[in-house]
């Protein structure tokens, strides 16, 4: 099945802003952090279709999944 | 207060009034520049100092801010540029929490450091800052960190927060502590090139939803530190949504996350 995925700050260094992967069917969403090559200490927030969803979380085809790095300096 | 208003009505220039008359008015009163200032919204005139804001802000608005009070946790890279905002838009009510003092590591990025302050307290630099734009406005500091036994004191009667916190672990205790009380929070974080910028009204656990999975206490600012320009922009960004809570205009940000990517100039409204 193919899903979205969109890379926000930090995470496009090296990489494209937004892309279409195909994975397995009922892939979470560490996995398919995993086969990015993203550490998962560098992703702190996941949204699917706009919703927060775990790492735990299995997409669906057509799933759009947003990643974003921890900011937390003030 | 017998006087106090024909004495500025008789200092007015047009519809403003100079910081001269506004000083004398106090001293004239045995009144603070605080109640001079609000008098003089009262009567439908300005300060002049205020005078450019008026296209943006009415006299009525400059009012609204003038009596209200809002909390800034932090007052380093983010919280420096905050407060300095904050007393020129003419918010008349500035809380300043920090328990820390300035480094020289500080002083790429955060406004109120300079070499003469090392080693000083920053809640110290913001009340001296702040005197010195705008006297009206009072500073009440607290030189501690905030936690959820201390909060609800320190934040009791104060209408918005604004997070200016360099961890995500007290992100998550402020939030708390302003979801029990419902007081307005407006979150930002910054790393790097990149910041973010997100509302939680009361009801909502807007920052819980964006840090929930993450377990460490500091973010990829850890290596990438912080730039002045990514801190001016996010605080900037954060004052002028305080500005629209405190004026009550449409919540655009709300139940939404704006991610700032200045690398590529990309700015980015996520639902959360």
């Amino acid at each position: 099945m193919n899903v979205t995925v969109k890379l926000f700050a930090s995470l496009r260094q090296g990489r494209s802003a937004e892309m279409v992967i195909a994975c397995a069917i009922d892939s979470t969403v560490e996995v398919i952090i995993g086969d990015m090559g993203i550490p998962l200490d560098q992703v702190a927030t996941v949204l699917v279709n706009d919703s927060p969803v775990n790492f735990g979380y299995r997409l669906t085809a057509g799933d759009i999944l947003s990643l974003f790095p921890p900011l937390a300096g003030g | 207060m017998a006087g106090l208003k024909e004495f500025i009505l008789s200092r007015a220039q047009g519809d403003t009034v100079p910081f001269q008359a506004q000083s004398e008015a106090a001293r004239e009163f045995g009144i603070t520049l605080g109640m001079v200032e609000e008098a003089i919204l009262e009567l439908g005139l300005l300060p002049l100092r205020y005078q450019r804001n008026r296209e943006a802000i009415s006299v009525t608005q400059q009012l609204t801010l003038f009596r209200s009070s809002v909390a800034v946790i932090g007052c380093g890279g983010l919280g420096g540029y905050i407060i300095e905002e904050l007393a020129r838009l003419g918010v008349g009510r500035i809380l300043a929490i920090d328990p820390d003092v300035f480094e020289e590591r500080n002083l790429n990025r955060q406004i109120l450091s300079t070499v003469s302050l090392l080693g000083k307290p920053k809640v110290y630099a913001a009340f001296e800052r702040v005197g010195e734009i705008n006297p009206a406005v009072t500073v009440t500091m607290f030189r501690h960190s905030l936690t959820k036994e201390n909060g609800h004191d320190m934040l009791k009667g104060t209408n918005l927060v604004i997070d200016a916190l360099d961890t995500i672990p007290a992100r998550l205790q402020l939030a708390d502590v302003c979801h029990t009380m419902a007081i307005p929070l407006i979150h930002g974080s910054i790393g790097g090139w990149y910041g973010q910028l997100a509302i939680q009204m009361p009801g909502e656990e807007t920052v819980k939803k964006i840090f929930s999975l993450y377990q460490f206490e500091q973010g990829i600012e850890k290596d990438s530190g912080n730039p002045a320009f990514t801190a001016a922009v996010i605080a900037s960004l954060q004052v002028a949504e305080a500005c629209r809570i405190l004026l009550n205009k449409d919540r655009v940000l709300r139940g939404k996350m704006l991610s700032v990517n200045l690398m590529d100039m990309d700015f980015t409204e996520i639902q959360l």
